[in-house]
């Protein structure tokens, strides 16, 4: 008897001394993703089978919120979706491939310039809030002193100020050049950095190899070689496309955006989790977002993740 | 900011029962081409980017704003100071010769709940609070810890007079005060208003007709609001269960009158 608590007792003992300082070290880590990402994610699931008001308990009523959503839900499924795939895929894969291109344009410079130049490139997703107001409100403002419709005024290709900001057929292009505009985020930094780091020795071998332009020489050697950063890049570039929403109500200055115009799906679910107070309505839409994201971070998986 | 159009003319915002939008009505048609036409065919500006420089500057020589921009013309201004005035809302003239001059203009209430386990005291705070001294010594106390910019006009009628505004702009205020109304809140209220904004915009940007585009909001708002109805249990599958109370102006002087306070 004795023996086998002794041995039980040494087998965890030697557990804890290979492998107990590992755990000890994400322990914090471990406890502050299960509190503030798991818990949440769970908690929204839950809350998405109910009926909650923010006031009373929430009462259980099963799937009926995401059959109203496919069925009834006639704004998400004439404006939200639509707005929504439109702006992700101009702007996701879009933003990426501009993000891609200046950062292999930058890797052709000096390392002075290059520096510089990133820094300019990368403010914009810092500063979006100052230059929403300063800059993008000023140029697109409504009436003859914006700075666009003052230019075409003064040239005379209008005669009246264009509503660029409350019309709902400019809306939609706007947002997408404003939110391209500032999406040189990390991602970029990523990319610029995967390719500073491809070995020159690559390069020499390829033209040995019989690589004739810069172009072959892209497709063949540089975006393999930096697989891991531009799955990185992809990924930063579905969540945020498919988390921005504050845009368009930035920009026209109403929630919701006249006519539903700039209404996206973070839009739809604070439409219906803060002013109409329906939070399982607006917890089941987020559900719905999340597979989304989740598809979409699979196909990213898929092109660029490592194969082994 | 749509409100004020329909009660200049005539036109109720919800039925008799408030279970139901009453925008089918001639009068609020009215209301809405009117509001329409002000910009499409009498070229009001659209949109003003900042109403308070474009008067400093003189671009803009009359508008309708709101308190703020009346504080900030009279701290921030001073270049203009003396050279501008303030009158009441234009009025709407209707058919049979009223002038109807309503404006929003509520900004705070005190509630008290029903459940709650201290009613008289809270009675006695608020009669407190909402006494005439009490508002007077809070307004003229933040104009002297903080300056002018900290105007904060009281709702109590008398302790009103006493704010450091200039004596004409306090009686225009007080004319204005008996022109005040807002629209009634009721559930999926919100969606009038959005509905009225959304119809504006179709009208002005898209060229839809005043009429059609009024009668595919009339469809959004009835559901909505019998939506809500069912979830605050005032409809069931369709049957009325309770009644709904919607207070008018007559309402409230009915209250008001009967417990003489």
């Amino acid at each position: 008897m004795v023996n086998n608590s002794i041995q039980r007792t040494s087998k965890f003992r030697l557990f804890l001394a290979k492998e107990g300082n590992a755990y000890a070290f994400i322990s914090g880590y471990a406890l502050m993703f299960i509190i503030f990402i798991v818990v949440p994610v769970l908690l929204a699931v839950l809350l998405s089978f109910t009926l909650f008001d923010t006031i009373q308990f929430p009462t259980f009523i099963g799937l009926k919120n995401y059959v109203t959503l496919l069925t009834q839900d006639d704004i998400f499924m004439k404006y939200v979706l639509p707005n929504t795939i439109e702006f992700a895929v101009i702007v996701g894969p879009g933003g990426y491939l501009l993000s891609f291109i200046l950062a292999w344009m930058l890797a052709q410079l000096p390392h002075l310039p290059r520096t510089i130049l990133a820094l300019i490139l990368y403010s914009p997703s810092m500063t979006s809030g100052v230059a929403m107001s300063v800059v993008w409100l000023s140029i697109f403002s409504g009436d003859q002193n914006g700075y666009l419709n003052s230019l075409m005024l003064n040239y005379n290709f209008i005669q009246e100020p264009i509503q660029w900001l409350q019309s709902p057929q400019y809306l939609m292009p706007i947002m997408i050049i404003v939110t391209l505009w500032s999406s040189m985020g990390v991602g970029f930094l990523a990319m610029l950095a995967g390719i500073l780091e491809i070995n020159p020795e690559m390069y020499e071998a390829g033209a040995l190899d019989g690589i004739s332009n810069r172009f072959q020489e892209i497709i063949y050697i540089t975006i393999p070689s930096m697989r891991p950063q531009m799955l990185f890049g992809a990924v930063m570039a579905i969540v945020s496309t498919f988390q921005a929403g504050a845009i368009g109500v930035t920009l026209s200055g109403a929630n919701p955006t006249p006519q539903y115009a700039g209404q996206l799906i973070v839009n739809h679910i604070e439409d219906y989790g803060f002013l109409r107070y329906e939070m399982g309505y607006a917890a089941a839409i987020s559900v719905v977002l999340l597979l989304m994201v989740l598809i979409f971070a699979r196909v990213a998986n898929s092109l660029f993740g490592s194969r082994e | 900011m749509t409100a004020p159009y329909l009660f200049n003319y005539g036109a109720k915002l919800y039925s008799e029962d408030g279970f139901e939008t009453a925008l089918g009505s001639e009068e609020a048609l009215q209301a809405i081409r009117f509001m329409a036409e002000s910009f499409t065919i009498y070229g009001m500006p659209l949109t003003t980017s900042n109403f308070y420089d474009s008067f400093r500057y003189g671009s803009l020589p009359i508008g309708v704003s709101n308190f703020e921009t009346y504080v900030k013309l009279i701290t921030a201004a001073p270049e203009i100071a003396g050279l501008w005035d303030i009158d009441l809302y234009p009025a709407t003239v209707l058919s049979d010769g009223r002038e109807l001059r309503y404006a929003t203009g509520s900004a705070q209430a005190s509630i008290m709940f029903a459940k709650t386990d201290k009613p008289d005291e809270s009675w006695e705070f608020m009669k407190w609070w909402m006494s005439t001294e009490t508002q007077i010594d809070f307004q003229q106390q933040l104009i002297l810890n903080y300056g002018l910019e900290y105007l904060w006009n009281s709702a109590n009628l008398e302790a009103f007079q006493y704010l450091p505004i200039p004596e004409h702009h306090r009686e225009v205020i007080l004319k204005q005060w008996e022109w005040l109304q807002e629209p009634v809140k009721l559930p999926g209220s919100y969606m009038q208003e959005r509905e009225l904004s959304n119809a504006w915009n179709k009208i002005v940007f898209d060229s839809v007709n005043p009429r059609v585009a009024t009668d595919e909001s009339i469809i959004i708002i009835n559901r909505e609001i019998t939506r809500k109805m069912e979830e605050f249990g005032y409809l069931k599958n369709g049957m009325k269960m309770k009644e709904f109370k919607i207070p008018s102006i007559e309402t409230v002087e009915n209250w008001m009158g009967k417990n003489g306070q």
